[in-house]
């Protein structure tokens, strides 16, 4: 008789299937566990019935308005249309589904971002409910086909960015739209495969420089968005003040040095005329002009000693760009140290939180963002199209969504709002849906018109960011209780114009 | 200098953390000899309870529930002011009874069935449980960020504190205060009350105390519950120190609190609190103020402050290596039997052709065509970690050496290969091009497992003088400053602006056998041959080494380092070549994932995932070569993990959860792990099979058939319509007739008063037998 160790440590002198009862004793409870675990499938919450507000009913144009194009690009008339045929009758979408694909971080504690894929949905169902699907012909009232969004939900790691390209691309969808990823390695599979890729939030250095990839989402990341900041805190807020001193701590992460060195502190040493090789005209506008950089690595224990670093320059004025929340955690530090918004501050639009903001109250009145407009308060916005865009977006987001919650986030904004524009030029192409026609057309893009948001110029794009079609940000200023646009649609990449690439090397 | 000694003292805040967070680790080891791993994890639940009482009033237990319906449910969150936040001081109170929970569930439900075990069963259960509440905060709390409110002295600052130039907010002082005088009273309490000298008499000698009536099982319970809620007093009171609240933020942190503990011995709490506010202040002057001297290396500004814990770790441990304390156990179980491995040659016989199946599929592809797709980069993404599963194997279950740095390893390995490759030309899809020689694949391959071997040898010198858990701390430490030194740092890595390493296809004779297969995806069957030959031949080596004289040293070693030597086995020399031999294997896989990916960054070696990538060893079967294959079938973005995603899209938000329960019931219940317990199971119904006729299967269908029915019908009509989420039916009645069956032998069970719970006809079977 063999003699086994059992699973209690003892040794047993037993047979296997002594042995096996041993171990199916010892599995009553995990098995307990499994079936408590298999009954968890269900474990969700039923949606909520929806309220929606009701829309003013606007008649369906028989075509087009050429003049919307000529106003806020093109596409805007084709738009429109779509928007008041809907709002006038509702079109369902029939016919073979087009297939969308979407890959998006979820279910990760190192980062999870489900308002992405439920505001996408959101944004499909709307558009196959009461906009006819890809494709309709609202003249006679034919619907299109209807978009099937894929889903591939990935934990935040390489290995599972590049198994979400592998799966979606084994779908054959007509696109895939990247949410936020962080490592930029599915662009090749998807490129090889010959998909098309949307980015939502640019963040890897793939996501502005792979060609094949377009960064739809309003800002155009750090190079819309650094570039921005510093035009808009030298030119309008401190008016090129001669001999100013300026701020600029920087989120110390690989991607955070280039944008740094490349897009804030190159431009200042433009504005300043130390950096020769530029043709902006703002170039030397500055003498005299000085500058600091303070490196804040994220998720350190405590930034004081940091924005002790930045208060220490007397500046007149401070750039700060992080990932969301690390924005307020360095706010948090300038107050404790006795800051106040009389030095101005400038942060870029991923540092909107209102509900921090709201918290802060009067400590941050009067600090500006800037980036890709916030849709979230559409009588803040200054453009009366972007307005009822925005509107839509808030009564059919809310109608849609299955949380309610991803309504205001925002990257539950930039789901809806690339799944419109993927929408958008798709029914560009007529019958020619397929992944290389609509590459075609993305990457021809000037200034056309995307939903409550900037228009997509792929074909303007400069290298090495030639994947970047959207760099075209907005400011807003905290009034204490909201965000208030001040500034619409400019951009400061003109500060880089013609100046080498800068690594930080 | 002064600027230096003011940039000090605005540290104080951090290190007041990281010596809070310090004491709660000694605390847990002092009760129950576990440097627990999940301490940040407590800390970050206390933080988010407080901020949602402060936020709606709500208290959210670390529960899910786990019931599929409306009607019964296990209540989860309990609101107290219908919405409205409930007072700061009420909040305070409530989230450390939220740790003061947590604390006596890990220690009922976790440690103390570990009490006993491997030391290596308790770093798995600590993972688990740091696993379990990650999990738990990011379904309860949702992804959130939000910022923690200031609860001492918000507002307030010195304006030049000491005279020395500088500010200070009244907040970072006050942390510090707060860590200072919790330590003052732990010191007090361990020093002069009878509670406090009955745990140290436990932490000396367990048996001890036990003659004494002390019961080491109330000792551990309650210094759990201190050790917990003094994670929870960091979690709380750090408030806007740390800042945005996120699920893992703590859990990062928690290396430089091991720093600490380790100044302290691991006994000593005072020292222990005076080591974490120096850390912390000695982290934030090199940070701000010493990296931006012009006398300071370039290559070492990134990283510098996060190597600080390792630097500090090493020195402790060389200076006080002997000194260092091995809690005393009444028993403590070695790790689990390593068998021998047999009939090597038929394995590899079987594997390979099984695998050349999976990735080709069968002839005409009429039956089964391969592996492709997300599933073609399973599969190799599944023998790719068996191959780093093989080094723990070697390392921790051969010769007992609990090392956390060998996904790190892998990681030297493939961007050391990555940069010998590199020409420095770039293209359009690359165009920040990095420098390099240009070499060849196996020439850079070859080099980059030599190098792999080399650092693994380095890091292999402290385990001369320590062990067990003492020696998993110095390997995350070391995996840390890894990442920062050398994997983020484009100084040595010449990678800019973050982007990855490219790295080229491999070929063999001129074809082409690299991971892109013919449509563009990462499922080339020549590829998945490739990995399976490469793991086969490694396997095969593994297996050799502990069939031969080299695997009876180790194992020698493992099991007494002292008896080993006297037995003429040169500890020192088997323990280093035991390192350098698992990085080689660990070099490989990363070797093969830079293959398999071809563009690779510092996210693929994150140091964290190393401690996940152990368990998962863990969960397989850490000392056995099957267990490491089982690994590697377990492993994320492996063929599990897909098959999962594949089939229960329900279940994602609960992945981390079901990861870390999964981890825990492992080590209590099956140390050996996963391969241990299938292979009994398999061999049973192997046997089984063999024997049945018609006659035994007819007898399966008569006892089970009539459950399965009802559980059938059961799923469709009885489950179906009250479930809430979109599983489909086939789905629903899976279960039910899971449910069924459970329910029939459970009543076998209890009937049978326990003794025949696999049915009557297995005990005719037993009987003849």
């Amino acid at each position: 008789m063999p003699v086994v160790t059992s699973t209690i440590g003892h040794t047993c002198p037993c047979s296997q299937g002594e042995h096996l009862k041993n171990h199916m004793k010892r599995y009553v409870v995990p098995a307990i566990l499994a079936a408590l675990t298999v009954g968890s499938f269900g474990v969700t919450n039923a949606s909520a019935k929806s309220a929606t507000p009701k829309a003013a009913s606007k008649a369906c144009p028989a075509a087009p308005d050429a003049a919307l194009d000529a106003k806020y690009g093109v596409g805007a008339g084709a738009l429109e249309q779509a928007l008041a045929c809907g709002e006038a009758k509702k079109l369902k979408a029939k016919g073979d589904p087009v297939i969308v694909g979407i890959m998006n971080p979820e279910g990760d504690p190192a980062g999870s971002f489900p308002e992405y894929t439920v505001m996408a949905q959101a944004a499909v169902d709307y558009i196959n409910t009461e906009l006819g699907g890809i494709g309709a012909d609202y003249a006679t009232g034919t619907p299109g086909r209807p978009i099937q969004l894929e889903v591939c939900k990935m934990a935040i790691n390489p290995a599972d960015s590049q198994k979400c390209a592998n799966e979606l691309a084994a779908k054959k969808p007509l696109v895939v739209y990247s949410t936020l990823n962080f490592f930029g390695n599915h662009f090749k599979i998807l490129n090889d495969a010959k998909i098309p890729v949307v980015v939502g939030t640019p963040i890897s250095p793939g996501d502005f420089t792979t060609p094949g990839v377009y960064a739809i989402g309003g800002g155009g990341g750090c190079l819309g968005v650094h570039t921005g900041l510093i035009e808009y805190l030298t030119n309008d807020v401190l008016k090129y003040k001669a001999n100013a001193k300026i701020a600029v701590p920087w989120a110390n992460t690989p991607p955070g040095v280039f944008c740094y060195h490349d897009l804030e502190k190159k431009p200042l040493n433009v504005l300043n005329g130390t950096n020769g090789k530029n043709t902006s005209k703002a170039a030397g506008k500055m003498k005299g002009m000085t500058h600091i950089g303070v490196p804040i690595k994220p998720g350190s224990a405590d930034v004081t000693a940091d924005a002790q670093k930045v208060l220490e320059f007397k500046p007149d004025g401070m750039v700060y760009s992080a990932q969301g929340a690390d924005c307020w955690t360095f706010v948090n530090g300038l107050l404790k140290l006795g800051w106040t918004p009389a030095t101005p501050l400038v942060l870029s639009g991923a540092c909107i939180d209102l509900t921090t903001m709201r918290a802060l109250g009067d400590k941050i009145k009067g600090i500006y963002t800037v980036g890709a407009s916030s849709i979230l308060d559409p009588d803040a916005l200054i453009d009366p199209q972007q307005r009822r865009e925005a509107k839509i977006y808030g009564a059919k987001g809310k109608k849609y969504a299955k949380d309610k919650t991803s309504l205001e986030k925002g990257f539950g904004t930039q789901g809806f709002l690339g799944i419109m524009t993927v929408w958008q030029v798709a029914n560009e192409l007529g019958k020619k849906l397929t992944g290389p026609a609509l590459t075609k057309y993305i990457e021809n893009t000037t200034k056309f018109h995307t939903f409550a948001s900037t228009g997509l110029s792929c074909k303007k794009a400069v290298a090495p960011y030639v994947a970047v079609c959207n760099s075209t940000v907005s400011a807003s200023k905290w009034n204490g209780k909201a965000l208030k646009q001040v500034k619409e649609n400019f951009s400061g990449l003109g500060l880089i114009a013609g100046t080498d690439l800068d690594f930080g090397k | 200098m002064k600027d230096a000694i003011g940039f000090a003292f605005l540290g104080m805040g951090a290190g007041g953390f990281i010596a809070l967070m310090a004491t709660g680790l000694v605390v847990a080891f002092k009760g129950s000899g576990v440097i627990n791993f999940s301490h940040g994890a407590v800390a970050m639940y206390a933080a988010f309870t407080y901020n949602y009482l402060r936020l709606d009033g709500t208290i959210r237990l670390p529960l899910i529930d786990i019931l599929p319906t409306h009607q019964a449910n296990i209540p989860v969150r309990i609101s107290l002011a219908s919405g409205g936040p409930v007072d700061k001081w009420l909040a305070i109170v409530i989230s450390l009874l939220m740790s003061v929970l947590i604390g006596a569930g890990m220690h009922y439900l976790v440690f103390k069935p570990l009490r006993n075990a491997a030391p290596l069963g308790k770093v798995i259960g600590a993972i688990g449980v740091m696993l379990y509440l990650q999990g738990i905060a990011l379904v309860n709390f949702g992804a959130e960020n939000p910022q923690p409110e200031s609860i001492l002295f918000p507002g307030d600052v010195f304006t030049n504190f000491l005279g020395f130039g500088k500010p200070l907010p009244f907040e970072s002082l006050a942390l510090a205060v707060v860590a200072a005088l919790v330590g003052l009273l732990l010191w007090f309490n361990y020093k002069f009350t009878r509670f406090g000298l009955a745990t140290r008499a436990a932490a000396g000698n367990e048996k001890g105390a036990v003659l004494l009536g002390y019961s080491p099982e109330r000792l551990a319970l309650s210094n759990w519950v201190i050790a917990a809620v003094t994670a929870g007093v960091a979690g709380v009171f750090v408030g806007s120190i740390t800042g945005a609240l996120n699920v893992v933020k703590f859990t990062t942190l928690i290396v430089p609190a091991l720093g600490a503990a380790l100044i302290g011995s691991l006994s000593s709490v005072p020292i222990a609190i005076a080591g974490g506010i120096g850390i912390g202040m000695l982290q934030t002057v090199v940070a701000t103020w010493m990296t931006g001297q012009s006398w300071f290396p370039q290559w070492l500004q990134s990283g510098a402050t996060d190597a600080i814990p390792l630097v500090i770790i090493v020195l402790v441990l060389f200076l006080r290596g002997k000194a260092l304390p091995v809690r005393g156990n009444i028993q403590e179980k070695r790790l689990p039997l390593s068998p021998y491995p047999k009939r090597i040659g038929w394995y590899v016989a079987v594997f390979v052709p099984l695998g050349a199946i999976l990735a080709f599929g069968l002839p005409g592809d009429f039956i089964f065509a391969g592996l492709s797709g997300k599933w073609g980069f399973a599969f190799t993404t599944t023998l790719i970690g068996a191959m780093l599963m093989l080094s723990y194997v070697l390392l921790a279950g051969y010769v007992g050496q609990i090392s956390m740095v060998q996904l790190s390893i892998a990681g030297v390995a493939a961007f050391f290969m990555a940069r010998m490759t590199a020409n420095g030309t770039p293209t359009p899809e690359d165009p920040f091009a990095v420098s390099g020689p240009g070499l060849a694949w196996p020439i850079a391959a070859i080099l980059g497992i030599i190098v792999a071997v080399a650092v693994g040898i380095i890091l292999g010198i402290p385990a001369l003088r320590i062990r067990g858990v003492q020696l998993a701390v110095v390997t995350i430490a070391a995996a840390v400053a890894l990442q920062t030194l050398y994997f983020d740092n484009s100084k040595l890595t010449n990678l800019m602006a973050g982007s990855n390493a490219a790295v080229p296809s491999p070929t063999f004779f001129g074809i082409d056998i690299g991971s892109t297969g013919s449509a563009g995806l990462t499922d080339s069957p020549k590829f998945a041959l490739f990995c399976v030959i490469m793991l086969a031949i490694m396997c095969t080596i593994v297996s050799n080494l502990r069939r031969g004289s080299t695997g009876r040293r180790f194992l020698a070693v493992r099991a007494n380092e002292r008896a080993a030597a006297s037995a003429g086995v040169d500890v020192p020399r088997t323990k280093l070549l035991a390192f350098g031999l698992a990085s080689a294997l660990a070099g490989m896989a990363g070797v093969m994932t830079a293959f398999q990916q071809q563009q690779i960054s510092s996210a693929n070696w994150v140091y964290f995932a190393g401690l996940v990538t152990l368990a998962f060893a863990y969960l397989g079967g850490i000392t056995s070569v099957s267990g490491a294959v089982i690994g590697g079938v377990l492993t994320g973005s492996g063929l599990v993990a897909v098959f999962g995603a594949h089939q229960s899209e329900g279940l994602h938000s609960y992945t981390p959860v079901l990861g870390g329960v999964g981890m825990i019931l492992t080590a209590i219940l099956h140390p050996s792990g996963q391969s241990m317990l299938y292979q009994p199971i398999v061999q049973y119904f192997g046997n089984w099979l063999k024997r049945a006729r018609g006659r035994e299967w007819a007898g399966v269908g008569r006892r089970l058939g009539p459950f399965i029915v009802i559980g059938l019908v059961w799923g469709a009509i009885g489950i179906n319509p009250w479930r809430t989420d979109d599983w489909s039916r086939p789905w629903m009645m899976a279960l039910g007739a899971f449910l069924a069956l459970f329910i029939r032998n459970l009543v076998i069970l209890i009937r049978s008063g326990g003794h025949r719970e696999l049915g009557a006809a297995e005990a005719t079977q037993e009987a003849a037998a």
